[in-house]
């Protein structure tokens, strides 16, 4: 009865294998989830960097033209740009700044966007002549340069990661026009 | 004798079975997380379209108050059944079409964006004797898989018309 009480539980090394199976199992799917903190923790940098950005390039595209002409603006050093006039004017910050521990550097680069527009114009005079017929209103084609009146945004935010010693960055671009608003 | 030796190793297949289910759980999550894309790629993909697109409308506003006699008139002829003066104004003019735009790069994403003028056009409201120029442009690029992605952007500019004597 003894002997037999003996045979039918597990032995030490059953449950040694079985545990180490267990364990060898465990071991990719730790992995996994280590791989998963650390793309969150690059994911939560680089959304915090495109909120800054995003953040920066809605007040420069809300200066007007004229102030904000072609140049660089931040980057290494620290710039403030503030709109004069109303005491609720927008203050663009751009340069180095900490955001929740992770150091940040903006960087806005205003250049000329220069270009052709192709214009049709019209003859007032044949189109009085023949109002029904818009093929005979003397159509003519004609092309406009607008330098100067056309301008490129490109706002760049660069920053470490953790465990990294190579820069992130990302940048944001628009076109803002001359236009009476 | 013989049920007692059937329990011989009843842990080992127990845990084989369990680690076998073990893997094929974090098989499943690797492969899931590998094919999904990023969050952060689809907010750059919704942000950066939208910026782009935004551009393009300024442009066409710019052409609009430079030049609105043309447009009036190619609008006009647009009404009487000949679009292609329209079209030349708008769409199909060459400065509304930027192909490969590379300026909008990330470290994670660095695919240039197309981005082209959708419509212009003038909605009317007679009852309140209104007119706004309609305004639509669209940004796209292909994402990491090859899918085409794309955003647009409207915009609705409130027109006067002044006669000069």
């Amino acid at each position: 009865m003894h002997l037999k009480r003996k045979k039918t539980g597990m032995t030490l090394t059953e449950v040694m294998l079985a545990m180490a199976l267990l364990a060898s199992a465990f071991i990719p799917i730790i992995g996994v989830m280590g791989s998963s903190i650390k793309a969150t923790e690059k994911d939560d940098s680089t959304i915090k960097a495109v909120n800054l950005c995003q953040e920066k390039l809605n007040r420069a595209l809300q200066f007007d033209f004229d102030k904000m002409p072609v140049g660089s603006y931040g980057g290494a050093v620290a710039k403030t740009l503030q709109t004069s006039g109303s005491a609720n004017g927008i203050v663009l910050t751009l340069g180095p700044e900490a955001v929740n521990g992770i150091q940040f550097t903006s960087k806005l680069d205003v250049t000329d966007a220069p270009g052709t527009f192709l214009v049709w114009t019209y003859d007032a005079f044949a189109k009085g002549q023949n109002p029904a017929d818009p093929t005979k209103w003397g159509w003519v084609e004609k092309k406009f340069d607008y330098a100067n009146l056309f301008h490129k945004y490109v706002l760049t935010v660069t920053w470490k990661e953790k465990g990294s010693a190579k820069d992130k960055f990302y940048t944001l671009a628009s076109h803002k026009a001359k236009i009476r608003r | 004798m013989k049920h007692i030796q059937s329990r011989h190793g009843a842990a080992l297949i127990l845990a084989l079975v369990f680690s076998v289910v073990l893997l094929q759980m974090a098989i499943a999550y690797s492969s899931m997380t590998r094919s999904s894309k990023p969050q952060t790629v689809q907010i750059d993909e919704r942000v950066k379209l939208d910026y782009l697109a935004h551009g393009m409308t300024e442009l066409a506003v710019l052409k609009f108050q430079l030049y609105p006699a043309d447009f009036y008139a190619a609008w006009e002829a647009a009404q009487k059944g000949n679009n292609t003066y329209l079209k030349q104004f708008t769409v199909s003019a060459p400065e509304f079409t930027i192909k490969g735009f590379k300026d909008s790069v990330s470290s994670f994403n660095a695919a240039p964006v197309d981005i082209q003028l959708a419509s212009m056009a003038i909605l009317t409201d007679n009852k309140w004797k209104t007119e706004a120029l309609y305004i639509q442009a669209g940004a796209e690029y292909e994402d990491q898989m090859g899918r085409p992605i794309s955003k647009e952007a409207v915009r609705l500019v409130s027109l006067e018309r002044i006669l000069i004597k």
